[in-house]
C-alpha cells in the first residue's frame, strides 16, 4: 500500500514544485527576527561610542592620509584618468572590527602608512574614509545592513592586475574585509 | 529526504557564530520556496495564511538551530515546522477546509487534482501532500506529525481512496 500509486494518481509527484513568495515576506522576516533579537544587526562597535570617536576617527584617518599623501602631492597626485582605479573598502560580517578605540586609531593609522609608503614608492593614491551614517533616496540596498562601504582608496595603476596586486596588501584585505577594484569611466 | 546538504550547514554554523543577516538571508532563499509552496498546501491556498506560517517558521527555526543534530536534513527539519505552524495556525483559525474565499494564490490552484486535494479533510491532506507529492517515507511523517506509521499509511490510504472516487466521479459527469 505504501509505495504503489494507482494510474489516476500519478499526476500527484508532478504537483511537487517550489514557489516564490512574495518579496516583501523576506524583510517581514528579517525584521521579526531582528525584533526578537534572533539576528543581530552588524554595528560599528567602536565607531558607536559616541560621536567623539567618530569624529576622532575621520580626523585621525584624515590626517593620517593626507600626512601621507600631499607630502608629495604635486608629483604624485591622483588625476582621473582611465589608468585610475578606485578600492572600495566594504565592511563585511567577515570584517574584523577593532576591539577598542584605540585599536581602532591605530588602524586608520596602518592604512594612512600604507597609502604613504604607497605613494613614496610611487603610486599615486587618494583616499576617503566615510563616517556610518547615510540617507538614502529610495530603499536601502538589501545587504546594506551587512555590506557597507568604509571608505576607498582613488589609484593609478597600469591595468587590473596591479590595481587588484595593490589592493591585495590593503590592510583592510587582512582584517577580513572585502576590497571591490573598479576602474572609473573617463568620459 | 535525508540527503544532507553541506552547504546548509555551513551556512547554519555561520549563522550560529554572528547571528548575522547575510547568512540568513542566503538559508531564507535556498528554502523558502519549497517551505511556502508546502505551507500554501496546508493553508487551503491562502496567501497571507502561508505567509504567516513562513514567518513563523523562520522565527522558530532561528531559535532552535543550535538543537538541531543534522540527523535529517536542513530541508526536512524545516519542513516538519512548517507543519507544526500549519497545524497550529490551523487551529487558531478554525479553518480546516477549503473555501473560494481563502484561495488567494489562484495559480497555485491550478488542477483538478489540486483542487481535490485542498478538499481533502486535513489529516488526510498532510499525509498525502507529504508522501505522494512531497516524496517523504512513512517514518518520517509519523515524526513530523506525531502520528504511528500505521495511522499514516491507513491515512495514505484513505486520502488515495477519496481522491480517486471523486475524479471517477468528474469523469462520469
Amino acid at each position: 500500500m505504501n509505495d504503489h500509486h494507482s494510474e489516476d494518481l500519478t499526476e500527484l509527484r508532478s504537483l511537487a514544485h517550489e514557489i516564490q513568495a512574495p518579496a516583501e515576506l523576506e524583510e517581514r522576516v528579517i525584521s521579526s527576527l531582528k525584533k526578537k533579537g534572533l539576528i543581530h544587526t552588524p554595528r560599528r562597535k567602536t565607531f558607536l561610542k559616541g560621536v567623539a570617536a567618530i569624529a576622532a576617527c575621520v580626523i585621525l584617518f584624515s590626517a593620517g592620509l593626507l600626512a601621507g599623501l600631499n607630502r608629495s602631492q604635486s608629483r604624485n597626485q591622483v588625476t582621473l584618468t582611465e589608468s585610475t582605479f578606485v578600492l572600495f573598502l566594504i565592511q563585511s560580517p567577515s570584517y574584523k572590527e577593532a576591539a577598542t578605540p584605540e585599536l581602532q586609531k591605530q588602524r586608520i593609522i596602518e592604512y594612512g602608512n600604507w597609502a604613504r609608503k604607497l605613494r613614496t614608492e610611487g603610486t599615486p593614491i587618494n583616499g576617503v574614509k566615510l563616517q556610518d551614517q547615510a540617507s538614502f533616496i529610495g530603499a536601502p540596498p538589501q545587504l546594506y545592513e551587512s555590506y557597507r562601504i568604509a571608505g576607498y582608496f582613488l589609484i593609478e595603476a597600469r591595468d587590473f592586475e596591479q590595481a587588484l596586486a595593490i589592493a591585495k596588501t590593503c590592510p583592510h584585505a587582512r582584517y577580513g574585509g572585502e576590497i571591490e577594484v573598479r576602474r572609473i569611466h573617463k568620459v | 529526504m535525508t540527503k544532507l546538504n553541506f552547504e546548509d550547514r555551513e551556512l547554519v554554523e555561520k549563522f550560529l557564530r554572528s547571528r548575522d543577516e547575510s547568512s540568513f538571508r542566503q538559508l531564507y532563499r535556498l528554502h523558502t520556496p519549497a517551505l511556502y509552496a508546502l505551507a500554501l498546501r496546508f493553508m487551503s491556498g491562502s496567501s497571507a495564511d502561508a505567509e504567516d506560517v513562513i514567518q513563523e517558521t523562520w522565527i522558530r527555526a532561528a531559535e532552535r538551530f543550535s538543537g538541531f543534530r543534522w540527523e535529517s536534513s536542513l530541508r526536512t527539519w524545516l519542513c516538519g515546522i512548517v507543519i507544526n505552524c500549519s497545524r497550529d495556525l490551523q487551529s487558531k483559525l478554525k479553518r480546516h477546509e477549503i473555501s473560494p474565499e481563502t484561495i488567494t494564490h489562484q495559480n497555485f490552484i491550478s488542477s483538478d487534482l489540486e483542487r481535490l486535494i485542498h478538499k481533502l479533510p486535513a489529516g488526510y491532506r498532510e499525509v498525502l501532500v507529504l508522501h505522494d507529492i512531497e516524496g517523504y517515507t512513512h517514518q518520517e511523517i509519523s515524526v513530523h506529525l506525531g502520528i504511528q506509521e500505521g495511522t499514516s499509511k491507513s491515512q495514505l490510504f484513505q486520502a488515495r481512496k477519496w481522491l480517486r472516487e471523486r475524479l471517477q466521479g468528474e469523469n462520469h459527469e
